[in-house]
């Protein structure tokens, strides 16, 4: 792939424990995790908590674009189908504990994964982000046309808050549910997934799909199998992005077709892009920073679609794969080397 | 099954493959010859879709000839267009033309959100559909050809695609622009180098395929509405054309127009459930057993 992305800091894991980055991180999860005991606000904590599902997923999906050189147009099929996941097995099966409908949702979402990679891993660039879109345009299609009769079509369905572990959490009224109890799963879901992908990422695996990234053919001489690193990718990202979406399903509490359509794609393409593919934590920002922009640009007037675009153009112009976050990473750092130089 | 109402599918399916043709002709001559994958493209046949019908319901009070809503949906629409992107070429889109295609799907991505609202903010977020009094197609009623009564409109917008799939052949094979845009598509630089000024060749093509989105929205709504969803669909559907003929060719786009066209046309008189979702397969199929399309790889014209 052409399309080249800078290369990732190479950081000791060993060393990067200790540093300010790390105390930051845990003193913003202090104040996420405080501020709705704090606050009492619904109304932000379940902005905070919608922000936390697509941070998840728009991690997921950066798997593929920032560290596998992918663009995928085609992940609202994953995230989807983990919304879907959760309330087709609740309804179906009667299973009310949230863990099993969160861990069935992720399993449903990598298969998806894997069959949508398998088929488009051999595919290159545009192809394979207008292979992606078609096939989960498809999975669309047939949701809104309600085949196989899981979905009812464009009407929807209704979600019911799962329990925990045989506690009947769901008795709770809808905000106390939110504000005690289901943020802070949310919140411990985000944690997870950033520690567990910081590993990942930084592990044999994650340097070869950066690898593949940077020379493909190179990758292919030293022997790494190319096409079938690629579809781990996929299916890992799916998976989490899957997840994103079993948790979100809870928050919002009624499902449509929407959610896969190739306009949700877009929207995790974006929050990613907002934030900086090139970076490790610049989706968890672009996602923050997305649902925040979108939510001020509907205050102040009905037409946000034409904020949302041009940030979008600007960042592509300007800032490219360092989004607003690699942004200011630079930025500090050439602070930090003028202080050094005086 | 009476011969009649296979005509009729085949009819409808002609159609379809028409309007097809007109939202994806110029996304793929962009990218043949300018190397721009412009996500926005149809954006410009949602426009020329809402053009049209505030035109015609406007143009009521001052006639209501046929002949003269025909010259507006044929012939004022389409240059109004043309004017109007070769100012966007020069400003919005001059940055997209030398940065990676990702990067341009990306932007241009922003580009459809900023029309969509753009077309919001004057026209309103309901459907807005051609008045009676000046809609060309209940004017034109309907016509017998071979024994089955078609509507005459129609007919005439089959006829427009195929003079305007003509004429762009023409233009290429004929005229020096046409030469010129070929070898641009093989190599932009030694054009350059020739003294020949590109930038102008470019705002030329990016025109003349705007405009071309533009007259296919405008000659759509007669028979549907103008509504934002238009533009969505379309984006869809025309990535599906160009790439089954392969991005980049004439001759791919008529080839899968009309492919698309009749699958739809079959499929929503056979299996009206799942009528898009044949279209998306059939994508997906073509990507991955021939990513270069029927006629992918080639000339413009070859």
């Amino acid at each position: 792939m052409s399309t080249r992305f800078p290369t990732f800091q190479n950081v000791e894991i060993r060393e990067s424990l200790l540093n300010w980055r790390l105390l930051a991180a845990v003193g913003l999860f202090v104040v996420l995790a405080l501020y709705p005991a704090v606050t009492g606000n619904a109304y932000h904590t379940r902005l905070l908590a919608w922000m936390m599902c697509f941070a998840i997923a728009a991690l997921g999906f950066n798997i593929v674009l920032g560290y596998t050189g992918l663009l995928s147009f085609g992940h609202a099929a994953f995230f989807g189908t983990g919304m879907y996941t959760v309330v087709i097995v609740m309804n179906a099966t009667g299973i009310t504990d949230l863990l099993v409908l969160v861990v069935l949702a992720m399993i449903a979402a990598g298969v998806v994964g894997a069959i949508i990679g398998a088929l488009s891993v051999k595919t290159h660039e545009i192809y394979f982000a207008l292979l992606t879109l078609a096939l989960a345009q498809l999975l669309y299609v047939l949701a809104v046309r309600d085949v196989g009769g899981l979905t009812r079509g464009t009407d929807g369905i209704g979600v019911s808050r799962p329990d925990f572990f045989g506690v009947p959490v769901s008795e709770l009224s809808a905000t106390v549910y939110l504000v005690g109890f289901y943020y802070y799963v949310i919140l411990t879901f985000l944690a997870a997934t950033i520690v567990a992908l910081w590993f990942v990422l930084r592990s044999p695996f994650g340097l070869t799909l950066k690898m593949i990234r940077e020379n493909e053919t190179r990758a292919e001489m030293t022997g790494v199998p190319v096409l079938r690193y690629r579809l781990y990718s996929m299916i890992l990202s799916a998976t989490v992005v899957g997840l994103g979406g079993a948790l979100y399903a809870i928050v919002v509490g009624h499902i449509t077709p929407e959610y896969l359509d190739w306009t949700m794609s877009g929207e995790i393409v974006f929050m990613a892009l907002l934030g900086g593919i090139g970076t490790f934590l610049g989706p968890v920002i672009g996602a923050g920073g997305f649902i925040l922009l979108q939510e001020l640009a509907l205050a102040y007037t009905e037409y946000w679609h034409f904020t949302m675009g041009l940030v979008l153009f600007v960042i592509v112009l300007t800032l490219r794969e360092k989004g607003v976050w690699g942004g200011v990473k630079t930025l500090a750092t050439r602070v930090a080397d003028r202080r050094d130089d005086q | 099954m009476p011969i009649g109402t296979f005509l009729g599918i085949a009819f409808d399916g002609l159609y379809f493959a028409a309007l097809l043709f007109f939202a994806s002709i110029g996304l793929t001559l962009v990218f043949g010859i300018l190397n721009l994958l412009n996500m926005a493209h149809a954006a410009f046949y949602g426009f020329g879709a809402y053009l049209a019908v505030w035109t015609l319901n406007n143009i009521g009070d001052v006639t209501t000839s046929t002949v003269v809503l025909l010259a507006i949906l044929v012939l004022a629409i389409p240059i109004v267009v043309f004017v109007l992107s070769a100012a966007l070429d020069k400003s919005v889109f001059a940055p997209l033309y030398d940065i990676e295609p990702v990067y341009q799907l990306l932007a241009t991505f922003g580009v459809i959100l900023m029309l969509d609202d753009i077309i919001k903010f004057i026209w309103g977020a309901s459907p807005i559909s051609v008045d009676a009094a000046t809609d060309p197609s209940r004017q034109l009623g309907s016509i017998e050809l071979l024994g089955s009564s078609v509507s005459a409109y129609r007919s005439f917008v089959i006829l427009i695609a195929v003079l305007c799939a003509v004429g762009l052949y023409l233009m290429f094979v004929k005229t020096k622009l046409g030469k010129i845009s070929q070898a641009m598509s093989e190599d932009y630089e030694m054009v350059q180098m020739l003294g020949i000024n590109v930038n102008r060749v470019r705002v030329l093509i990016f025109s003349i395929s705007v405009a071309l989105a533009a007259l296919g929205g405008a000659l759509f709504v007669p028979f549907a509405v103008a509504a934002p969803s238009v533009t969505l669909d379309y984006v869809l559907l025309s990535f599906a054309v160009i790439v089954i003929g392969g991005l980049g060719s004439l001759k791919g786009v008529v080839v899968a127009a009309l492919l698309i066209g009749m699958v739809r046309s079959l499929g929503i008189a056979f299996f009206p459930a799942i009528e898009l979702a044949i279209v998306f397969a059939l994508m997906a199929v073509v990507i991955i057993f021939r990513p270069e399309g029927f006629f992918g790889h080639r000339g413009v014209v070859e």
